[in-house]
């Protein structure tokens, strides 16, 4: 049996179910059909810029944006050369020089490099999986323009004087509150935690998307390698960013309440901030890499005119880089003073990972040998990417050894090796994707006499002025020097850097003129001008994508499949019409994609764009000391969330309607096979990251000064409050699964069980409330007591948010928005319970438990 | 009524996740050696101990990682053994396994800091 037989088969169980007696909205093949999909995906108007969700519109958005702000950070690298040209230039002082250097780094990394690589997927993804949208469109939204209005507010910070100043990573000491008292380094945290939030939301939506809205019988063996490199990579933004976030926290509450996590004298330690920040720092190189990567194993074929050679091996390689990646963050750290076994250890990890790197590389080499490689342009950049990439492994493995790295650290070596790696290994596949797929964006070609003129120009810029870098380190320059002596011998290595600096621009600037040449000179290309096997080739520019769904049974849809195009077109595939005129997606399982759901979703609407700008709003007021400002912001956009969450879980009929192809599907899903339930299960991974950041911190302030812990006066006596706090948490949770439980049979048990729920953990925040008062351990005097506050704070965060879900619930049960059928809302806050009791109970035992066994 | 959810058996996220099974492994004994190590050496009790101390921790150290090698490789035989006949499952069981091989490599390079580098140093 086919893959695609088999999903039928399997869906068409689903109209047998006794629980089905009816087909609700019956599909049309025809034109009527074809013209109400093409009027229910249609692009509002006149605010369509702002309030259209579709991933088309989003993607190309997010692209274009993360584009404006790699220009923007270059103009600044640019300027910088031009600092360092010459010994002894006054052309930038060394305050806005300190600036320049910290923005460029964090725009390239934050506001360039990982959402231009989301921008692809959010782009590409939904109709290379045969899909017509992400799942959540409008959290796609939101995290679009929660990014570029983040961004911008933080790029802006340049023309104020008050851009971050403390190097990209940001490391106290020189960023607490002593030696950065401006609000320079508030405008990172809080600007650049908004925009991570946003990543952190795209990464939720491309998760749940690859997973649940594969085309039916597109089983994991048969995505294209691409949606493997981005299910990894959002995975890796999941545990990754998390991390960092909650190291802005700290920051914040120290910089903010006096909360000493990085302060010596009090206890803390600035090294806690690098584990964690490169806990995040060093994934994020590879997430960065792996997408670029995925986007390269996606090119090769369509111009080596041959599949991608060891698909599977490729997939693996990207699973084993993901998790690798995270044993290598200390390899940042070699210099810190950590004990020698214990760097030995990330030394030995950061060798490991070269065997998944290397079974990628050669998966490429052996596609071009296998096939007959055309040399188009795209094809000029991927060449460009394997030579520079490759350069940069191999000082990557040098500085990897320890005590090589003790030599060249903090020199101009290690700026050019991660220019190596982060250019040769994403700037380079990035252009020869905006070149292969500019037709799937604006349905032209760039021309390829000026495509071959930007890749030269890129290409010798780049290696002639970060070539040389590497022995201007090695004489000894240290990076972050606004200007230098003239008599050191770096001066005309300095130059050459400087001078092609500016090639490497010309070429980017040739890209330029040639982008805005083809919108107006270019013909139209048609579908698939390169004659690739993907499908995104198939779907055109249209919002909808496909007029009709197909089931996909080859990994090379487009060589493979004979007639698609003409079957999807003629509405042979799912979902051929749209019966009620809105917005419909198949929603897949996650292993086999077999069809389970059609699913409806949001039409456009400016519930993200105006949530967006009032949490920027509400951010920005904060950042420079407008309170009042801020809180109206935070109150208009909190309100702006309850109204998107209400319009959630609406009321669908139970019937089955028709899914086209002959089978019946149900319009509603309320447990683990609905996307919400997946997106909230991804979220909460990233929660739980958030947290033991924290428990991490409590317990790596003790691991410093074990014998003074807790210091004196802080000791905590009894564990009375503590286990009847537990206690109190459990009765809530355990009342919630009885919740779900009895709405199954007897609503009214059902609201006084979300009764006891929200009184148990309100009873418990005013015991925990009234139990830490009563401790007396202050936040502000050490660490520890910085530390307790943070974790217990953390929790009464979720216990309130929780008790609020339970209200939540009962509203809307009272009011018949809850029942048993119609019950998502009420198990995806079940799931937050299900996360929030045992940590609580984990926390009260690290705090109460763990000070009484270690004395 | 009915809430029953109808149609295919749910795939759920441990299915998906016990691909990836011998980098959680791996996971789990690089946080092991590396915290084990960190504390042992930064709160006390070997920093000024003897060499048999630390010949011990070593010991330990070598004793996780063959154990954490044992697991990877029984986890990868059993799933070949359950998945070999089923025509279906080339793709997750060649993943499968190739996950757990190297992981495997990754944990037993681990060996070459532990037996090579004084601890404590």
């Amino acid at each position: 049996m086919t893959a695609a037989n088999r999903a039928d088969a399997t869906a068409a169980a689903v109209v047998d179910s006794p629980v089905s007696p009816q087909v609700l909205y019956p599909q049309s093949t025809g034109l009527d059909g074809f013209e109400r999909v093409t009027a229910a995906w249609a692009k509002p108007r006149p605010f369509g810029f702002f309030t259209e969700l579709n991933n088309n519109h989003i993607g190309i958005l997010y692209i274009a944006t993360g584009f404006l702000f790699f220009l923007g950070a270059g103009v600044l690298a640019l300027l910088m050369r031009i600092q360092l040209a010459y010994p002894g230039n006054t052309f930038l002082s060394a305050a806005t020089y300190n600036q320049f250097f910290t923005m460029h780094g964090t725009v390239m990394m934050f506001l360039f490099a990982v959402p231009i690589v989301e921008a692809f997927a959010v782009l590409l993804l939904p109709s290379m999986l045969g899909a017509r949208d992400m799942p959540f469109p409008r959290l796609s939204a939101l995290g679009y323009w929660a990014y570029a209005i983040g961004g911008a507010l933080v790029f802006s910070s340049l023309f104020f004087k008050i851009a971050p100043d403390g190097g990209w990573f940001m490391y106290p000491p020189l960023t607490g509150p002593r030696f950065s008292p401006g609000i320079n380094t508030d405008v990172w945290v809080l600007g650049l935690g908004f925009v991570e939030i946003a990543a952190v939301a795209a990464a939720v939506e491309l998760i749940v998307g690859i997973l649940k809205t594969r085309a039916p019988g597109m089983t994991l063996g048969k995505m294209p390698i691409f949606a493997w490199y981005m299910l990894v990579t959002a995975a890796m933004i999941m545990i990754g960013m998390p991390a960092v976030i909650a190291a802005d926290i700290l920051l914040e509450l120290e910089r903010a309440f006096g909360m000493p996590f990085y302060d010596a004298a009090r206890g803390g330690d600035a090294i806690l901030w690098q584990h964690l920040f490169w806990l995040f720092g060093h994934p994020e190189v590879y997430i960065i890499f792996l997408p670029a990567a995925g986007m390269v194993s996606m090119m090769l074929p369509s111009f080596a005119r041959t599949p991608l050679v060891g698909y599977a091996w490729v997939a693996l390689a990207a699973i084993a880089v993901g998790f690798l990646s995270f044993g290598l963050w200390v390899h940042h750290m070699f210099t810190t003073g950590l004990p020698l076994l214990s760097l030995s250890f990330f030394s030995a990890a950061s060798s490991a990972i070269a065997i998944p790197m290397g079974i990628q590389v050669f998966a490429w080499i052996a596609t071009l040998w296998e096939g007959k490689p055309v040399l188009r342009v795209p094809m000029l950049f991927i060449l460009g990417f394997l030579f520079i990439f490759t350069i940069g492994g191999l000082t990557g493995v040098m500085v990897a050894a320890v005590p090589y790295d003790w030599q060249v650290h903090d020199t101009h070596f290690v700026v050019a090796h991660f220019h190596y790696v982060l250019i040769g290994g994403m700037v380079f596949p990035i252009f020869a994707a905006l070149y292969y797929w500019m037709p799937v964006m604006t349905g032209r070609m760039l021309s390829e006499r000026l495509g071959r003129w930007t890749f030269w120009l890129m290409f010798i810029g780049f290696n002639a002025a970060f070539l040389p870098m590497h022995v201007t380190g090695l004489l000894g320059m240290p990076r972050r020097i606004y200007t230098y002596p003239g008599d050191l011998g770096w001066n005309r290595l300095n130059l050459v850097t400087s001078v092609f600096s500016f090639v490497f621009a010309a070429g980017v600037l040739v890209f330029l003129f040639d982008f805005v040449r083809h919108l107006r000179s270019r013909p139209q290309t048609g579908l698939n001008p390169w004659e690739a096997p993907s499908l995104e080739w198939k779907a055109g520019q249209a919002a909808h994508g496909f007029r009709s769904l197909m089931p996909i049974f080859s990994r090379y849809p487009g060589w493979e499949q004979k007639g698609l195009k003409d079957d999807e077109l003629a509405g042979r595939g799912y979902l051929p019409d749209a019966p009620t005129v809105e917005r419909e997606a198949l929603v897949t399982s996650p292993i086999t994609a077999e069809p389970e759901q059609i699913m409806r979703m949001p039409g456009p609407g400016w519930t993200a764009f105006l949530a967006a700008v009032a949490t920027a709003i509400a951010f920005a007021a904060m950042t420079i000391k407008l309170p009042a400002v801020g809180w109206i912001a935070g109150f208009i956009a909190a309100a702006l969330y309850l109204y998107w969450l209400w319009s959630l879980d609406p009321a669908l009929p139970r019937e089955p309607a028709d899914a086209g192809r002959g089978i019946a599907l149900p319009l509603y899903r309320n447990g683990k096979q609905s996307v919400g339930w997946w997106g909230m299960t991804v979220l909460l991974i990233s929660d739980a990251v958030v947290a033991a950041s924290f428990a991490f911190a409590y317990l790596f302030f003790w691991t410093i000064r074990p014998g003074i812990w807790p210091p004196d006066g802080s000791q905590i006596s009894g564990f009375r409050e503590p286990i009847g706090l537990a206690a109190l948490i459990i009765v809530a949770y355990f009342f919630f699964e009885a919740a779900d439980r009895f709405n199954q049979r007897d609503r009214r048990l059902t609201a006084t069980c979300l009764i006891v729920v929200a009184l148990a953990a309100g009873a418990a925040l005013a015991l925990g409330w009234i139990w830490l008062d009563g401790l007396g351990i202050d936040s502000t005097r050490h660490a520890y007591g910085a530390a307790v506050w943070t974790l217990l704070g953390y929790v009464a965060v979720h216990i309130a948010i929780g008790a609020a879900m339970a209200l939540w619930c009962l509203v809307r049960s009272a009011l018949g928005m809850i029942d048993p059928w119609r019950c998502l809302t009420l198990r995806i806050c079940l799931l937050w319970w299900r996360f929030t009791a045992p940590a609580t109970v984990l926390t009260l035992i690290l705090i109460v438990g763990f000070p009484f066994v270690v004395s | 009524m009915e809430s029953v959810e109808t149609g295919p058996p749910s795939e759920g996220l441990s299915r998906l996740l016990d691909v990836a099974f011998g980098f959680f492994v791996w996971a789990a004994h690089f946080l092991i050696v590396y915290i084990a190590t960190a504390l042992a050496c930064a709160l006390g009790p070997l920093a000024a101990s003897d060499g048999g101390g630390r010949a011990a921790l070593l010991t330990a150290l070598v004793l996780v990682t063959l154990a954490a090698a044992a697991i990877v490789i029984l986890h990868a035989l059993r799933r070949y053994r359950q998945q070999r006949e089923l025509s279906d499952h080339g793709f997750p069981l060649s993943v499968t396994i190739g996950c757990d091989a190297i992981a495997l490599v990754a944990i037993i390079w681990q060996l070459f800091p532990i037996l090579l580098v004084p601890a404590c140093a």
